[in-house]
């Protein structure tokens, strides 16, 4: 999400940035392009109106005009009144009595019960102890769904009754005995699916209301697609409205919709984007942060989240033994190998590649997916290595090197060009090693190499 | 069956819609003539009615020539300059479908969560009141419990259903169903696919196989293949239909969840930006929920 619009976002700046003094004329086209790319974003007609008017308004002062680099400052409020549209980020209230009740509600095909499996799991991570409840009586199977995603990551689903393909409870007889069996089985935090409808269908929305008095939920998120139009604003007030809800969470986020409905949803109700779902896998879910992804729609990056979820995925003892190891001796093919390993855990090539400042910039010259499928080859040549060579590459002569492309399926040019890299790559690294960033500096190398030489490797 | 019966879903459905978009268009009158700025409040109507920045411009180049040099003009005579010229921009040539007489084969494909299971069973119930003997292929074997939702549908519908097992390619499902089609007695084969991003490389292949199966298995491509977009979406839906269309040769739309708040012109852009026929709009969730397309009813519905 988000791509188009930021490589449209720096189209304007670039152009912006040609002018060494701006005038209102300059400032006028320049945001009427903005305005373009947030109505093609889907951000809500009214919502781009008042931004582009605040915008404007805060630029074209004498500030911004005398200043030295006045498409700077530009940039800066446009990126400040992003910040505010996308609000800051808000932790789950969960630190209360259990068991915590966390309902999330939605449209139909939001991804509610694909969110409550997510979320589950996220929770988990936090140490919760979580039980999902499937409360969705409407959609055919969409109970089992529920059951289906809990016993794959092994969290506890509660046993909606069915009889004859039919569900024998409703949902606030479903959440009242789930909440007894919470408390027997000491599950402290409890994830309430409920069926999808459309805010105008009153009978439904009632059953969410009563819901809400009967149990009181700690917090009430409403889940929507972050594909959503034009009425993304109508149906999150009305939602709002009817329950006011706690908070957010955008869903399909690594589509390649252009996230306007991000920008509608939390200024029309004011409530926190709390998490965005990133992929089709159950553990493709972050907490969201309006300033990084402010950052992101305007090409500057998102460096934190990068760090955080080197952090998450990367062992720090591991880390650091490699770096230790690193200092003391020579960078080898299983150092190598150990690097790899770190960029597929946090999340492969393309998510990383996605959050690396300016690549917008460089989209079209790097292939993420290219990349993704040279990783694998990399990843078979390195397989196919006896442990002798892998610790002395310098050993790997012509048949050696024959005999491991004929067993990881590749050429011995694949293997030649493999073990250049490598070389390369440990270059690099005797000249890296003292940096701070530890891992993190590591993986930049790794994308670097994909960047410079990657499609020769075909 | 009355033309007015068979598009009641279609006209009750633009209801809402039609209060709020002649309501915006209403307001553009409150000072009594065609005020000068009109045409920004024209542009913020058609906009908020899910029609993109760009086929709004042309429907509002368009009135403007409509519209007299001198003289007043009513609120009246200026919606229907306006359904006239957005009539003229959606009432496109398309063939029939391409189902009757013979065992036809519908694929259906689409993102995650725009109702395409839904729309299966809808369509198949569609196609079975009108007296074709009806078959299902469930390949959606991602979804957890997809297989499961078409299976219950099918106990509601009456219709039968041709599965396979979680995780099982979803292309030998399509196989089989096919198979099932040629021997046994059924009219029309109607194929769900899993949800899918479009951006996804690896999804879109997936899908280009489960075509290419079918191909195989029946010798000629499937008769048609609909892309299922979701109203409450926006401009994205557009580039889905165009990206879905590089690989499998779409052959229309089917528009979901035109009951909601959503404004559906979205389906003004299909037709003009892409030059696709929408085949049937979705309005509940009720077998029964779904109705033919017609530009004349939905511009009367819209406006």
């Amino acid at each position: 999400m988000f791509d188009a619009l930021s490589s449209k976002l720096e189209k304007v700046f670039k152009n912006l940035r040609g002018y060494g003094k701006l005038s209102e004329k300059n400032i006028d086209d320049a945001l009427k392009e903005v305005r373009l790319s947030l109505l093609e974003a889907d951000v809500n007609y009214v919502i781009v109106k008042e931004f582009i008017e605040s915008v404007k308004k805060k630029s074209i002062g004498e500030k911004v005009m005398d200043s030295l680099t006045p498409s700077q400052h530009i940039i800066k409020i446009i990126h400040d009144e992003l910040v505010s549209l996308l609000g800051d980020h808000e932790p789950l209230n969960i630190k209360t009595k259990p068991p915590v009740i966390i309902m999330l509600a939605g449209l139909q095909g939001s991804g509610k019960t694909t969110t409550a499996g997510k979320l589950g799991l996220y929770l988990r991570g936090l140490k919760r102890n979580v039980y999902l409840v499937p409360a969705d009586v409407y959609r055919p199977a969409a109970v089992l769904q529920l059951k289906k995603l809990g016993s794959s990551i092994n969290l506890p689903v509660y046993d909606t009754p069915e009889k004859d393909g039919k569900i024998t409870q409703m949902p606030d007889e479903i959440l009242k005995s789930a909440i007894e069996i919470a408390e027997k089985h000491a599950y402290d935090t409890i994830v309430v699916d409920t069926a999808g409808r459309l805010e105008i269908d009153e009978p439904l929305m009632e059953e969410l209301k009563l819901l809400k008095v009967k149990f009181s939920p700690n917090e009430i998120l409403f889940v929507a697609d972050s594909m959503l139009g034009q009425s993304a604003v109508a149906v999150a007030r009305a939602f709002n409205d009817s329950l006011d809800i706690t908070g957010v969470i955008l869903t399909k986020v690594d589509g390649d919709s252009r996230g306007g409905a991000a920008l509608s949803i939390k200024k029309t109700i004011n409530k926190p984007i709390k998490f965005m779902g990133v992929g089709e896998k159950l553990s493709e879910f972050e907490p969201f942060y309006g300033e990084r992804i402010a950052d992101r729609i305007l090409g500057m990056g998102d460096v934190l989240s990068l760090i955080e979820k080197t952090q998450n995925a990367v062992d720090e003892r591991s880390a650091k033994a490699l770096e230790e190891s690193l200092a003391k001796k020579d960078f080898t093919i299983i150092d190598f190998a150990e690097q790899l390993k770190m960029v597929t855990k946090i999340g492969g090539i393309a998510q990383i590649a996605a959050m690396i400042p300016g690549f917008s910039k460089i989209k079209d010259k790097f292939n993420p997916e290219l990349a993704e499928k040279e990783f694998k080859k990399i990843n078979a040549v390195i397989n196919s290595m006896t442990e002798k060579e892998r610790k002395n590459p310098e050993i790997l002569n012509g048949s050696r090197r024959k005999r491991i492309s004929s067993g990881s399926g590749t050429t011995v040019n694949d293997v030649n060009l493999f073990i250049n890299k490598f070389e390369e790559v440990k270059k690099m690294m005797k000249s890296l090693k003292k940096n701070k960033f530890g891992a993190l500096k590591n993986i930049n190398n790794i994308k670097n190499m994909f960047n410079q030489g990657g499609y020769k490797w075909q | 069956m009355n033309i007015f019966d068979k598009f009641k879903n279609l006209t009750e459905s633009l209801k809402k819609t039609k209060e709020s978009l002649a309501q915006k268009i209403g307001s553009i009158f409150t000072g009594g003539g065609l005020p000068p700025d009109y045409m920004e409040k024209l542009e913020e109507a058609l906009v908020l009615s899910d029609i993109s920045f760009q086929t709004a411009s042309d429907i509002i180049n368009s009135v403007k020539k409509d519209i007299p040099g001198a003289g007043s003009i009513t609120s009246g005579e200026f919606k229907g300059f306006l359904k006239r010229e957005i009539k003229k921009m959606i009432s496109k040539e398309f063939p029939p479908l391409n189902i009757d007489d013979k065992k036809g084969i519908i694929l259906i494909v689409g993102v995650n969560g725009v109702g395409k299971t839904t729309t299966v069973a809808k369509l198949g119930n569609f196609y079975k009141n009108k007296g074709k003997k009806v078959i299902v292929g469930a390949c959606d074997t991602f979804r957890a419990a997809a297989q499961e939702q078409l299976a219950i549908w099918g106990e509601r519908t009456g219709i039968e259903v041709v599965s396979g097992k979680e995780n099982q390619d979803p292309a030998s499902v399509a196989h089989d169903a096919v198979q099932k089609l040629k021997e046994k007695d059924f009219d029309l084969l109607i194929i769900d696919t899993a949800g899918r991003l479009h951006n996804k490389k690896h999804l879109m292949e997936e899908l280009a196989k489960i075509k290419r199966v079918i191909m195989k298995a029946n010798s000629t491509p499937p008769d048609e293949t609909f892309i299922i977009i979701d109203a409450s979406l926006g401009q994205n839906s557009i580039t889905q239909a165009a990206q879905f269309r590089e690989l499998v040769d779409i052959t229309g739309v089917i528009i979901t969840k035109m009951d909601g708040s959503a404004r559906g012109g979205i389906a003004i852009d299909v037709i003009h930006k892409l030059g696709l026929p929408v085949r049937f709009i979705g309005t509940g969730e009720k077998p029964e929920n779904i109705s033919d397309f017609s530009p004349e009813i939905f511009v009367e519905g819209l406006l």
